[in-house]
């Protein structure tokens, strides 16, 4: 295990941006390619390792021949997908939101709670943490900012995967970038409503999360770079 | 030498899966024997072709065990009767058949196209004439 047909395998599918099921089908036909001209080659009495080699070398660089089958199976982008990128980013921006905040504000409450306090309300907390409310933004400030560290990362690991389906350059961006902002809307609004009060200093970095998302998406589509479809790379007739 | 060996990559395959089904490495090496080994590819370059083809509707592609007497390639030579994993077939589809047929006119059509210019320049109609 693990010659040189396995280790080509392995490059090509870290190549293949493509459904699943087809990738699977396209590595299962190169294998099979692979294994039957290494085969040709031990006939004639050239040892495995070798007759691996060649077949390698002759079926081609694993990036060259991944981008090519990946413009084949390319994500399209249209305005479908459009919308769903700015609805997903919207969901998404939401649930991180919460998701964050939510443990730093019941770290918050007991770490001011008094003893002998009633527990907290859970229902009140969850709803304090949904960017709905201002729970969630005063819990970072509290914390301090090194807390938004890993939310910005969470922030920042699906919009790269999305940006890496795109088709257009500007689609991933766009729809991650509309969609954030739509689910927490009132960024902006505390950022610079306390301009000067020392709120919005911190503010303004909760506010780079979302452009960040917008620049993930477009990190994604770039690392993808080549694996792009081209409408001209299909053959025209033949 | 390049440009024109890839433009007619796509034509060859479709004329070569209009005499019979066959299976990516099988294609392969078809070419090479039939093109006295002038022609010859990256063994990969032709999977996206292919796939591409497929998408289209102009071949139409189908799975088959490796196993011996399988192919459904009744003149397959020595390779096809070997055990190994399943192949991926591909056979052209009436879309397909049109299609070359088209590729095929224009590309005769160029070829002989070309072969005129490059004829012997006393093949060539006198065109001074025609400016007095």
């Amino acid at each position: 295990m693990n010659g040189p047909i396995d280790r080509y395998l392995e490059a090509l599918g870290r190549r293949l941006a493509m459904p699943e099921a087809a990738r699977a089908a396209a590595l299962e036909e190169a294998r099979g390619h692979l294994l039957e001209r290494a085969a040709s080659y031990v006939e004639r009495g050239i040892a495995q390792g070798e007759a691996e080699r060649i077949a390698v070398a002759l079926f081609g660089d694993a990036r060259r021949v991944g981008e090519r089958l990946s413009r084949v199976f390319g994500v399209p982008w249209g305005w479908r997908r459009f919308l769903a990128g700015t609805v997903l980013g919207a969901g998404m921006a939401w649930l991180l939101w919460t998701a964050g905040s939510f443990p730093l504000l019941v770290y918050t409450f007991y770490a001011s709670a008094l003893p002998g306090s009633p527990p907290p309300d859970v229902g009140n907390l969850l709803i304090q943490s949904t960017p709905l409310t201002e729970g969630g933004f005063y819990a970072y400030l509290t914390a301090g900012w090194l807390w938004l560290l890993p939310l910005l990362a969470l922030y920042l690991t699906l919009p790269c995967w999305w940006g890496r389906r795109a088709w257009r350059w500007w689609l991933p961006g766009a729809a991650y970038g509309l969609g954030g902002w739509l689910a927490v809307f009132w960024f902006p609004f505390f950022a610079f409503r306390f301009d000067g009060s020392g709120f919005a200093a911190e503010a303004r970095l909760v506010l780079l999360a979302l452009p960040l998302a917008l620049l993930a998406s477009w990190a994604g589509w770039l690392s993808r770079r080549g694996m792009r479809p081209r409408l001209d790379a299909a053959p025209a007739g033949v | 030498m390049r440009e024109l060996k890839k433009g007619s990559l796509g034509m060859l395959l479709l004329h070569l899966l209009r005499e019979r089904p066959s299976y990516g490495y099988e294609l392969c090496e078809r070419l090479r024997v039939r093109s006295g080994g002038d022609l010859s590819f990256e063994d990969g370059a032709i999977y996206p072709l292919l796939h591409e083809f497929e998408r289209q509707g102009m071949v139409e592609g189908y799975w088959e065990s490796g196993d011996a007497g399988e192919t459904g390639d009744p003149g397959a030579s020595g390779s096809g009767s070997r055990k190994g994993p399943r192949r991926r077939f591909y056979r052209l589809t009436a879309r397909g058949e049109s299609l070359l047929a088209a590729s095929v006119t224009e590309w005769r059509t160029f070829a002989e196209a070309v072969r005129r210019v490059l004829a012997e320049p006393n093949a060539e109609p006198n065109a001074e004439l025609a400016f007095g």
